[in-house]
């Protein structure tokens, strides 16, 4: 078979043949970005040890049933983006963070075929603020293992891993102890199976977290003054007290004001509190699958973040510009697009058939980590191969994307 | 089906083979240099009409940066150099992905930057392994060159260990694993210890037998160890080094005593102008140089070799493993700073510098990397670099070349200078420029040597047909930034000065064997003690090694 061929029969199943004699395997969980490599399954996908985690899932569960072959999704693909070419559409590709690395390559080559913009995330929010912050002054960062045998402190910035990342602070957190750490977290967050003492949650309102950023930052540069605040008080003691403290970040909280000058605040904080004898680091714990392999390809495959637009003169980043709002075709990995009138979408997923709309074509494609095998990169730059769990006839989404692209080329179609 | 190209009539400058612009026809079949068919009637499918033109191999790069987690992050944290210039678009007939400038190109644009100035072949100088298949990826996207890597060796946690306990036996299995899970030509050694000492928040080691926090080992240990373990397995590169104390005034000592701890091993040292400093080490301003006495070992001693990384006027990146270097660098410029604790191995520093001729400090270096290029006996122990980006971009390497060659020009340059430069610096009495066959062999036929891609670098029968033909002139920068035609594997892939045809380069590894299970299990079982990934992810793969183009050991039918 013709590597890019899209392979053609979809079941709805795993192949029985798989779960007759299957003893139970290790396998990389991909339900959250801690990566455990240590839960256990059948050979059928069926989880069947989680090591107490939540958030684990049966790999394989709620996949598409479709009762057309690839050649219908791909001809759909294919008439879509010609459509858009032929009227010079403006054409948005969103989601690139739950791909695997291959699939993100095959992406941003069809990406840069048609001059799209690549967007992060679903495209709705178009700056990323610690991305600029990095760009404006930096950044002091730990790979995870790292901080598993260094750290002595660790501080939670609105980052209840507890329930987001259930195992990370397990599998990351200092070697030594985690007594030493304190959680920042929204008056409204509910901690209760978080393990944590009252004493080590401190609650701040995301509204006032500038803020109360500036007081700490205050605190910390003059030791000596009185500080009314407990939490700071708190705070500041840690930071006296570590050799080598992670401040932990995960997204940031819903409410909180301008998250740029909040996002160069904690990055110019953490710099400013290394020293050649003393260690403060940043972590980011990300909610989506591969944030850190996008950044690395979209670096070397145009020197730039997203969002940005594979213009015909070249690369360009433009962020105020560029919006899932603003475009006209949407291509869209992951979450379902959320669209406006008069937008497309072709929507590669491998959940559950969801698509309502004409506007949305729904490409049933087949799962990292179930029945497609991929390479990720965790958000600390460790690379980590995913291998397939089951062998099934589903659209693996590189070769496909390989294939549109081949095919608009052929046809003379490219922008 | 066979492709025959002739070169025919230039002027050849083959220093393996001791041939100096000698007017000859270079074959090439099947992507190899072919001796002259005997057959009077052959007709190539090509020929190039070489007549008057120089002719020399393929550029070799011993030591850049260009791929992996610490050149990515460099490019989006310095988009102020793309807000400079405009991006380059995807290249609509020959298939070449766009991209951007500055001083770390984006992957594409790096490939056909290179190519367009005569290299062929690039070695990037430290990957750290967790950070490999990244890397790997990286190359594979940077077209019309052939590529390499070298694996970083020197802080890791389970080295430290078995050495702190004694188990030297262990090491030799250690870098045999850690090449070829990698998938990397050799190993690169940044301040061995020093960077475990930075990490822990420990400060800075200083000398070769300051004990490595926690660990008690002492670079000394790391270096010989590291250095024979190498030497044992037949790397096909000697192990590449950056000592300890990089860019510190007085730093020549360390260095003069890291060559005699190490006397009798092979051992390349990596932008040599950056440890060959006299001064007070407390006082950053006093630099000078002090290149003398590592000029007359190297003289003396053939198993060393080294590259110069070379400073050149200008912005650039600093990028280095070396995290207590850029620590300090960030705290003398106040410049942003990129500061990462990687993975089990190393760190990390990226930032940007300018380096400005009214600076002292910057014009000492620019001539102390010139005074080492000019003092050393033989060219063949010298490869030309700028350690890109840290020195200035490898773009740079024309005017470098240039400054080699025309003693005038380089002589007007120092003039522009700052006084003490002259006192401070022994360049002002060196008048020898370099021939254009010393070029050559600093900048293909001795990097090629070195690394052991005994394939490289000449243009004996069996070579890669990687050729670079020039338009001799006397303005030298712009003879070697813009050959006329540039052939890689046999493909004219610049022809008449524009990049025209895409061909896409391999990457080479070492040709290390699979360790034995039970060399492997020590490693294996550290492993699944101290890693926080799973064992497979300490691999490249199989399906990426077997991407890449094996290079024999020495003793493998490789270079000795």
């Amino acid at each position: 078979m013709n590597r890019h061929e899209p392979e053609i029969a979809m079941t709805s199943a795993a192949n029985p043949s798989n779960h007759a004699t299957s003893p139970e395997l290790a396998h990389l969980c991909l339900d959250c970005a801690s990566f455990c490599h240590d839960l256990t399954y059948t050979q059928a996908g069926m989880l069947i040890d989680s090591k107490g985690c939540k958030r684990a899932q049966n790999r394989g569960l709620g996949f598409t049933e479709s009762s057309h072959q690839a050649d219908f999704f791909l001809t759909q693909a294919i008439q879509t983006l010609q459509e858009a070419i032929r009227l010079n559409r403006r054409i948005a590709f969103t989601g690139l963070e739950q791909l695997s690395l291959d699939s993100q390559k095959t992406a941003l080559d069809l990406a840069e075929n048609l001059h799209a913009w690549v967007l992060s995330g679903n495209g709705t929010t178009s700056v990323d603020p610690w991305a600029i912050a990095f760009a404006q002054k930096g950044g002091w960062y730990a790979s995870w293992t790292e901080i598993r045998h260094r750290s002595d402190g660790l501080i939670l910035w609105f980052a209840p891993l507890w329930s987001s990342h259930p195992r990370w602070l397990e599998r990351f957190g200092p070697k030594s102890s985690l007594s030493n750490l304190l959680s920042i977290q929204s008056p409204d967050e509910v901690a209760t199976d978080s393990g944590l003492t009252n004493e080590q949650q401190i609650h701040i309102d995301p509204a006032h977290a500038l803020t109360f950023l500036a007081d700490l930052r205050m605190a910390l540069k003059q030791p000596d003054r009185e500080c009314t605040d407990s939490r700071i008080r708190r705070l500041q003691q840690m930071f006296q007290d570590s050799h080598w403290l992670t401040w932990v970040r995960s997204g940031d909280p819903e409410g909180l004001i301008d998250p740029l000058s909040t996002a160069e605040s904690i990055t110019e904080m953490i710099g400013q509190s290394n020293s050649p004898t003393r260690r403060v680091v940043m972590a980011d714990v990300p909610h989506s699958l591969n944030p850190q392999g996008l950044k690395a390809v979209l670096s070397w495959r145009s020197g730039l973040n997203a969002p940005m637009w594979f213009s015909p003169e070249g690369p360009v980043y433009r962020p105020s510009e560029f919006s899932v709002e603003n475009a006209e075709v949407v291509v869209a990995f992951g979450d379902r697009p959320q669209l406006r009138s008069g937008q497309t979408a072709l929507w590669f997923s491998s959940g559950p058939a969801t698509a309502d709309s004409p506007d949305i074509t729904q490409i049933p494609v087949s799962k990292l980590g179930f029945d497609d095998a991929g390479s990720i990169i965790r958000a600390d730059g460790v690379a980590l191969h995913v291998p397939a769990m089951v062998s099934r006839h589903r659209i693996k989404t590189s070769e496909f994307l390989a294939t549109i692209c081949k095919a608009l080329k052929s046809g003379g179609a490219s922008r | 089906m066979s492709h025959l190209l002739k070169i025919a009539g230039g002027r050849v400058i083959d220093p393996q083979h001791g041939v100096d612009e000698e007017p000859r026809d270079v074959w090439i079949k099947n992507g190899q240099v072919i001796d002259p068919p005997t057959d009077p009637d052959l007709r190539p499918d090509r020929t190039i009409d070489a007549r008057g033109y120089i002719v020399m191999p393929g550029g070799v790069d011993i030591h850049c940066h260009v791929a992996g987690a610490k050149v990515d992050a460099s490019r989006l944290l310095r988009p102020e150099e793309r807000r400079l210039e405009s991006g380059k678009a995807r290249h609509e007939h020959n298939h070449f992905q766009g991209g951007t400038l500055g001083s770390c190109p984006s992957a594409s644009i790096t490939g056909q930057l290179y190519s367009g100035m005569g290299y062929t072949s690039v070695n990037d100088a430290a990957i750290a392994p967790a950070g490999a298949y990244l890397a790997h990826e990286e190359l594979a996207d940077t077209p019309l060159v052939d590529r390499s890597m070298l694996v970083l060796a020197g802080n890791h946690r389970y080295m430290l260990e078995v050495l702190a306990s004694g188990e030297h036996e262990l090491i030799e299995p250690f870098v045999r694993w850690l090449v070829r899970r990698s998938g990397s030509l050799g190993i690169k050694v940044v301040n061995p210890g020093g960077i475990e000492a930075w990490k822990q928040g420990k400060g800075r080691i200083t000398k070769l037998d300051d004990p490595v926090p926690e660990f008690g080992v002492t670079p000394r240990m790391i270096l010989e160890s590291l250095c024979k373990a190498s030497q044992q397995i037949g790397l096909p590169h000697a192990v590449h080094l950056h000592s300890l104390n990089l860019g510190l005034p007085g730093n020549t000592a360390t260095t003069i005593e890291t060559l005699a701890a190490l006397a009798g091993l092979p051992v390349h040292l990596a932008h040599v102008q950056f440890h060959s400093y006299g001064g007070n080490p407390n006082d950053p301003g006093s630099l000078r140089a002090d290149v003398g006495q590592l000029v007359e070992h190297l003289n003396s001693h053939p198993e060393v070799s080294v590259d110069i990384g070379q400073v050149l006027f200008g912005p650039t990146t600093v990028m280095t493993a070396d995290g207590a270097t850029a620590q300090y660098l960030a705290g003398l410029t106040g410049k942003k700073l990129l500061a990462d604790h990687v993975e089990l191995e190393t760190g990390c520093g990226v930032m940007p510098i300018e380096y400005k001729d009214k600076n002292l400090v910057h014009a000492v270096q620019w001539a102390t990397g010139l005074e080492w290029f000019l003092r050393v006996d033989n060219p063949w122990q010298v490869a030309l670099s700028t350690d890109h980006p840290n020195g200035a971009a490898f773009t740079a390497y024309p005017e470098l070349m240039a400054l080699l060659a025309d003693s005038t020009y380089r002589d007007e340059c120092l003039a522009r200078l700052p006084e003490a430069v002259r006192e401070r610096t022994g360049l002002r009495e060196i008048s020898r420029s370099y021939s254009l066959s010393e070029l050559a062999i600093i900048t293909r036929a001795a990097p090629a040597k070195m690394l052991g891609l005994t394939h490289k670098g000449h243009l004996g029968a069996g070579a890669d047909g990687d050729v670079t033909i020039y338009q001799p002139s006397d303005d030298l920068r712009k003879m070697f930034a813009m050959p006329r035609w540039v052939v890689k594997s046999g493909v004219v892939i610049v022809d008449d000065t524009e990049i025209r045809n895409l061909a896409a380069g391999v990457t080479h590894r070492s040709n290390v064997p699979e360790l034995e299970p039970e060399a492997l299990e020590p490693i294996r079982r550290w492993w699944k003690l101290n890693a926080t990934s799973d064992w497979s992810s300490a691999d490249i793969g199989t399906a990426m090694r077997d991407r890449l183009k094996p290079v024999n050991l020495r003793g493998q039918g490789g270079e000795k």
